[in-house]
């Protein structure tokens, strides 16, 4: 019988920690940014534009923070195929931000 | 602004709560809403949809009781596959020499609707297949898993079968994500269930975590392109989405699976007929 795998050990919640705090972090600068446009937006639009880039910047290095932490896991777990996998997904995602910007 | 801001904002709650009930992520929900509700252009409404297609998935993701169901393993081979499509969608709609991209709104609108149609009809065709096993002691093999069922009140098992099928649709969910502004998950979600054997909550669990992975080359590629231009309504989108996901997540944990699957077959229909017969 094959064990199936567990995703909430301990490492697993420790790997977690990060993206959790670049949420956090990115949801508090969208919210800032989102108050600042409404009142004033208009006066200042490069605050908002800042405050907003921030916010989604850090949301969007959340799933790139997902897969380095399931990387780890699987590395402890010594699942290489998997460690592999993410690895081709990390450098595809690096690829295109340098590609395209 | 002030109109525009709030009218994203219950488009962003409803999108979430549907797409973290659902699985999809809630771009196939928002990026009509801010067509034809807010008026953006298309490739606007897919930019953004893309954004918040990535805060739902980081949201209920690195959420405990989502994660019990998600299954990593099959997650990371897929994402091999989706982002490869979700790269490659991107030549489709990144501006030629002329600034016109090669795909043009009205044909992505198309894409959208057929897309949203077929997965449609697979949900309804395969309505009540479960997909588990009651057996403890059987072998789940490498890449399926065990999880708690709460239709029947205790832990089953499934198998992942037709994985090179799986990758296969995985390749064109990636695509269709990037150019239509959703994350993959109308397409991963029924393939998972319908075809590879794989439960529709790990089906679901599993496509939210892969959606906001898939989502980034496409939310890169749109700001690039200067289709991100409006930062009051993508904060709007992001925000009312982060909290629409834990409405759906909350719904979605003491739903039945049969609802879950007619809902989304309801809104996926409709949202194809409009696509493709009134846009």
């Amino acid at each position: 019988m094959t064990t199936p795998p567990s995703t909430t050990n301990g490492s697993d919640s420790r790997a977690r920690v990060l993206p959790r705090a670049t949420l956090l972090a990115g949801t508090s600068l969208l919210g800032a940014g989102w108050v600042v446009a409404l009142t004033v937006g208009q006066t200042w639009p490069t605050v908002t534009r800042v405050l907003v880039d921030l916010g989604l910047a850090a949301v969007v290095s959340v799933p790139i923070l997902n897969v380095v932490a399931i990387m780890t896991v699987e590395w402890q777990r010594r699942g290489r195929l998997f460690v592999l996998a993410a690895a081709a997904v990390l450098l595809m995602l690096v690829a295109n931000v340098f590609w395209w910007t | 602004m002030l109109e525009s801001a709030l009218i994203t904002i219950l488009a962003g709650v409803g999108a979430g709560s549907l797409g973290a009930l659902l699985g999809l992520g809630g771009g196939v929900f928002l990026v009509p809403m801010l067509d034809i509700l807010v008026g953006l252009p298309f490739r606007t409404a897919a930019g953004i949809s893309l954004l918040t297609v990535i805060a739902t998935s980081s949201f209920v993701s690195l959420d405990n009781n989502s994660r019990r169901y998600v299954n990593t393993r099959l997650a990371m081979l897929l994402l091999t596959h989706t982002v490869l499509g979700a790269s490659l969608g991107r030549l489709l709609v990144a501006p030629g020499p002329d600034g016109r991209p090669l795909l043009s709104d009205v044909v992505s609108g198309r894409i959208f609707g057929v897309t949203a149609l077929v997965v449609a009809l697979v949900m309804l065709h395969r309505l009540r297949r479960r997909n588990i096993i009651r057996d403890p002691l059987a072998s789940v093999g490498v890449l399926g898993s065990r999880i708690h069922d709460p239709d029947s009140g205790g832990a089953v098992g499934y198998r992942v079968s037709r994985l090179p099928l799986a990758l296969g649709l995985a390749l064109v969910a990636g695509a269709i994500s990037t150019v239509v502004g959703v994350g993959g998950g109308i397409l991963l979600v029924p393939a998972l269930n319908s075809w590879c054997g794989v439960p529709m909550r790990a089906a679901a669990a599993t496509s939210v975590l892969m959606i906001g992975v898939t989502a980034v080359p496409g939310a890169i590629g749109h700001y690039v392109d200067n289709y991100l231009t409006m930062p009051g309504l993508e904060a709007s989108a992001v925000l009312g989405v982060l909290a629409g996901s834990r409405l759906g997540f909350w719904v979605g944990a003491r739903s039945r699976v049969l609802y879950l699957k007619l809902l989304m077959a309801v809104i996926l229909t409709s949202v194809g007929v409009f696509y493709l017969f009134f846009r």
